[in-house]
């Protein structure tokens, strides 16, 4: 046989393992995207184009994606989907201390193993006191004291895997069935998170009722201010990176957007209670932007560098101020609001949940920030920390270093291509993601508070019949998905390289 | 033949696609005429008006007012499974509790109001949580319908949900909501969600009280039943049960509706499926729903009788009783089908006893002596849920009455389709729930979606165009002749709302 021949003999064997995968590959994932890509250029209607319809399709152009633009569902869909992405910072946040704390050795002798014994037996007895006193009108109490049990007693036997298994629970239990879970323990009366807030809130109501007005809204005043301080501190960090040639006069643009975004919507969106509220904020921060931007001009680049150099770190820490502005703004809108919610009948009550417009997402990213601490990002970060060099740790040991330099000098920047890599793949999940929550939970209510750009994707698709305004609007999220992930791989794989 | 039935095959989206692709079941259960409308668009559905007349179950064999459920420009696509029209059920026993006179027939909004303010302060302990409420529900279109606004104008060409009708029955709910607390809020209903079990929560607080009245139709008393059943067992003493029809202003209606068969369009077998069609109009099948109580029968003729009237017990479950072997099936068969012909004739006006009416053949394997006692234990068991059905006599009636004489079906307009615009008013409503527009920016904000969604698809829909303009014109001429004060006549009026509200009104001009 000559070396010819048995190349081609070779490669038809390799290719005939291969040819169910590339099968499989072809029919179920590469036509179906060109047939879903010609769809969104098309108008493709079931009610007109099917087999039992006569009527061809035409090819629309970029119709649909004029239309799609012009739709003002479409971008409240698309600010509900980047709304829920807001949690991914504390998502990783999350995984990131769940794998620490699972890294560490929990077999720690007799002392430690006979307090959580202790620990254990408390919360058992705990449970059958409530049992036996018929506690509460739900089941749930107990069921959730059970499981804390369970975890304590387990964890007491069978240490760090119990633990691991543990923590990884959301990630192999069916999502319907925790969306389920979740929804019972959001009731708003029966539910045990509302059962522990109600005590709490009823307390507040009681210090809020007995304090003066104006005390308790000043905390709407004391917030604005430590968001415009936050808004400083970015700016200011900005220009000294720029300065120090860390950071390009073209990367500076969106990180600054970002900074400003928070003060820019409170003035446009009549979020802030009074006019005079609004216009501190928004001169503040165009004050603060224009003093900025001269100290630059008069100080000038000390050392020159690419334009676009140092995006990555910029956004990074433009995102992070801008999403603590936010919570800041809403924490003092709450204090502002305050003394009146208090003054009402039945006084302060714990939110509602699935069932109000302005609690469904936040819920929503609570219970998806539970099922992301407990998902593979935990498991990477694991990883990556026993890959973490030790004689790193030896010699911040030897230069005297606390836990904190540990971990932020040596630890932090060790896990970052890990970080990058959960960075980017939660974006795009991010982006994608929110249907089976949206279907299971809300019906993408109330008012559509819930409905993500994949739930719109699916009602338009099945219950208007347009196929190719769905896929138009699928097309459009790919487009997002990709263009972020580039912009990340250009930016942030810079970032994780320095 | 071979008969298969795919029970988990009721999503819309999956029969779309089945559909569509050719390989859609024979014959289709269908959600009322709004489903019917959203498959009759992708042609997915096979006109039957021949062969109905051939075999016997035409639109005359059915409710009047369910012709615009079943068919479409004058071609029949569907016929009901059953029929449904949602009465408010009371438990006469639950007001009585509190002092207070139940309500009976018909209730006004003021009665309605009065009556829900007084149920809710009697029944909620006070400074803590309201648990207890006058009912479960308002339904926004009916009430709105009550002031004489219905969903589209005349024509079905605009959405009219910000006419002052429907604006004033969201006003209503909302007050009704969260001023008077008389109906519970979505987060009340909620926390009984979680509280109950399996098959949604109205039933049970129904059953405890929590809601003094709930909406549903007739074929929410077999489960009724089963928890009149329970009472019994427990030695409680019944629900008195009743029901009123919806609360009104000016006219008082109901919505009647249907779950109904289709034929698919590619069904390689549409000769047959037919036959099913068919057999939905037989006697056979209208008293089985007769007797289940599974809504009304689709047609009203098996209303008037006996066995609708003044129901009698099913059958209880034999085989727990007489333990026959799997041979004896066609024996048992035949004597279902024996026993339930003797019972639809019995006398209910005359005494009877259970062994007038023919006895359970024998088990193979059962001696005479056993045989005996499994009689015995087969009138008790009959008996003992006999109460439970005297019970229901007097307002099986009340479904009838409402049903022929103030119901009207869904309006549905050929150029938006029904679930789009419900999911749009739904979204304007929750925002009003949530308090973040006015009942008043609700209206406008449905009605504004929906029209726009009217303009997209005359505008995607070429073809529809024509037709639109010739119903603009009826309309432009309807509306001068209500603002001649003449009457109009009704070939010019398409929604079934405003054909009945004209009629009432004295506004209408019949015409064949």
């Amino acid at each position: 046989m000559t070396h010819r021949k048995r190349t081609l003999r070779e490669l038809a064997t390799g290719l005939g393992f291969l040819l169910p995968n590339i099968l499989g590959f072809l029919t179920f994932t590469t036509i179906p995207l060109v047939f879903s890509m010609v769809l969104a250029f098309s108008n493709w209607d079931l009610k007109r184009h099917n087999m039992f319809k006569e009527e061809s399709i035409s090819f629309l152009g970029i119709d649909n994606f004029i239309r799609l633009f012009s739709e003002p569902d479409f971008w409240q869909y698309l600010g509900n989907t980047l709304f829920f992405m807001m949690n991914i910072p504390f998502a990783i946040g999350g995984s990131l201390l769940a794998a620490i704390l699972l890294s560490k050795d929990l077999d720690g002798g007799s002392r430690r193993a006979g307090l959580w014994l202790f620990a254990s037996a408390v919360m058992v007895a705990s449970l059958l006191m409530l049992i036996v006193v018929g506690m509460g009108s739900t089941g749930m109490t107990i069921l959730i004291c059970g499981l804390a049990s369970m975890f304590l007693v387990g964890g007491t036997l069978g240490r760090t895997s119990v633990y691991r298994t543990l923590f990884y629970l959301p990630h192999f239990t069916a999502g319907v069935a925790t969306f389920i879970l979740w929804k019972k323990l959001y009731n708003p009366y029966t539910g045990p998170i509302n059962q522990a807030l109600r005590p709490m809130f009823d307390k507040v109501t009681n210090v809020v009722v007995s304090t003066p007005t104006p005390m308790i809204q000043a905390g709407f005043w004391a917030a604005i201010a430590i968001a415009m301080g936050l808004l400083f501190l970015g700016l200011r960090k900005m220009a000294n990176q720029w300065r120090d040639g860390d950071l390009g006069s073209t990367a500076m643009v969106v990180p600054t957007i970002f900074l400003l975004l928070p003060a820019a919507v409170s003035f446009y969106n009549g979020w802030l209670p009074t006019q005079t509220a609004s216009f501190v904020i928004g001169i503040s921060a165009v004050c603060l932007l224009v003093w900025h931007l001269f100290g630059m001009a008069s100080s000038g680049q000390e050392f020159p560098c690419k334009k676009s150099n140092g995006f990555g770190s910029a956004a990074m820490l433009a995102l992070a101020f801008m999403v603590l502005q936010f919570i800041l703004i809403g924490l003092g809108l709450t204090a502002y609001h305050l003394p009146v919610n208090a003054a009402v009948d039945g006084g302060l009550q714990p939110p509602f949940w699935l069932t109000s417009v302005h609690w469904a997402k936040p819920a929503i990213m609570m219970m998806g920030l539970w099922g992301a601490i407990g998902s593979n990002n935990m498991l990477l970060y694991l990883a990556a920390l026993t890959n973490v060099p030790g004689d790193l740790y030896e010699a911040a040991d030897i230069d005297g270093a606390s836990r904190f330099q540990k971990f932020w000098n040596v630890t932090w920047p060790q896990l970052a291509p890990t970080t990058f890599f959960i960075v980017v793949m939660s974006m795009i999940h991010g982006l994608q993601g929110g249907f089976e929550m949206a279907r299971t939970m809300t019906q993408g209510g109330p008012a559509g508070a819930t409905t993500t750009l994949s739930y719109f994707i699916y009602t338009e698709g099945f219950e208007t019949g347009r196929l190719g305004y769905s896929s138009a609007v699928a097309w459009t999220l790919f487009a997002m998905v990709f263009t972020i992930t580039m912009f990340n791989w250009k930016f942030g794989n810079r970032y994780v390289n320095d | 033949m071979e008969l298969r039935l795919d029970t988990a095959n009721r999503d819309p989206s999956k029969m779309i696609i089945q559909g569509v692709s050719g390989v859609g079941g024979d014959t289709w259960d269908v959600f009322s005429g709004a489903g019917m409308r959203f498959f009759h668009s992708m042609g997915l559905l096979e006109p039957v008006t021949k062969q109905a007349k051939e075999l016997n179950y035409g639109l005359d064999k059915t409710f009047p007012a369910l012709v615009p459920e079943l068919s479409i420009d004058g071609e029949q696509y569907m016929f009901p499974c059953n029929v449904t029209t949602n009465l408010y059920w009371v438990n006469k026993a639950t007001f009585r509790k509190y002092g207070m006179e139940p309500p009976s027939g018909t209730w006004d909004i003021e009665t309605f109001e009065r009556m829900g303010k007084e149920f809710t302060k009697k029944s909620n302990p006070p400074g803590k949580r309201r648990s207890y409420f006058i009912t479960n529900r308002v339904d926004a279109y009916v009430l709105g319908r009550s002031f004489g606004t219905s969903q589209f104008n005349e024509t079905l060409t605009r959405s009219t949900l910000n006419a002052r009708g429907y604006t004033k029955a969201l006003e209503l709910i909302y007050k009704w909501t969260y001023e008077d607390h008389i109906l519970p809020t979505a987060a009340d209903m909620d926390a009984f969600d979680s509280e109950a079990g399996e098959g949604g929560p109205e039933l049970y607080l129904f059953d405890k009280g929590n809601y003094a009245t709930f909406l549903k139709g007739r074929w929410v008393l077999i489960r009724l039943r089963e928890q009149q059943e329970d009472r019994l067992l427990r030695n409680e003493p019944l629900m008195e049960l009743d029901v009123v029809q919806s609360m009104y202003s000016e006219f008082p209606n109901a919505i009647i509706a249907t779950r109904a068969a289709a034929v698919y369009a590619g069904s390689k077998h549409k000769d047959l499926a037919v036959y099913f069609q068919a057999f939905l109009a037989s006697e056979d099948y209208n008293m089985q729903i007769v007797r289940d109580a599974d809504a009304l029968p689709p047609n009203p003729i098996y209303m008037d009788t006996e066995a609708y009237y003044k129901p009698l017990p099913l059958l209880p479950n034999l085989q727990l009783i007489f333990k026959y072997q799997p041979s004896e099936t066609e024996k048992i068969s035949a004597f279902r089908i024996q026993f339930y012909e003797a019972l639809d004739q019995v006398d209910r006006d005359k005494p009877w006893s259970i062994s007038d009416l023919p006895r359970p053949p024998k088990p193979q394997l059962a001696s005479d002596a056993q045989y005996q006692k499994q009689l015995i234990a087969f009138d008790k068991q009959y008996n003992f849920t006999l109460p439970i059905y005297l019970n229901e006599w007097g307002l099986h009636e009340k479904f009838s009455k409402a049903t022929t004489t103030i119901s009207v079906p869904p309006e549905n307009s050929p150029f938006v389709l029904s679930n789009v615009a419900s999911r749009m008013t739904r979204k304007a409503y929750m925002a009003m729930m949530n308090h973040i527009i006015t009942p008043q920016e609700a209206a406008q904000q449905a009605a504004k979606h929906v029209n726009a969604e009217i303009d997209r698809n005359l505008a995607e829909h070429p073809q529809l165009r024509e037709r639109y303009e010739k119903l603009l014109a009826d309309q432009q001429e309807i509306e001068a002749l209500r603002k001649a004060g003449k009457k109009v006549p009704l070939h010019l009026i398409r929604n079934p709302f405003h054909q009945a509200y004209y009629r009432d009104q004295g506004w209408l001009k019949e015409t064949p």
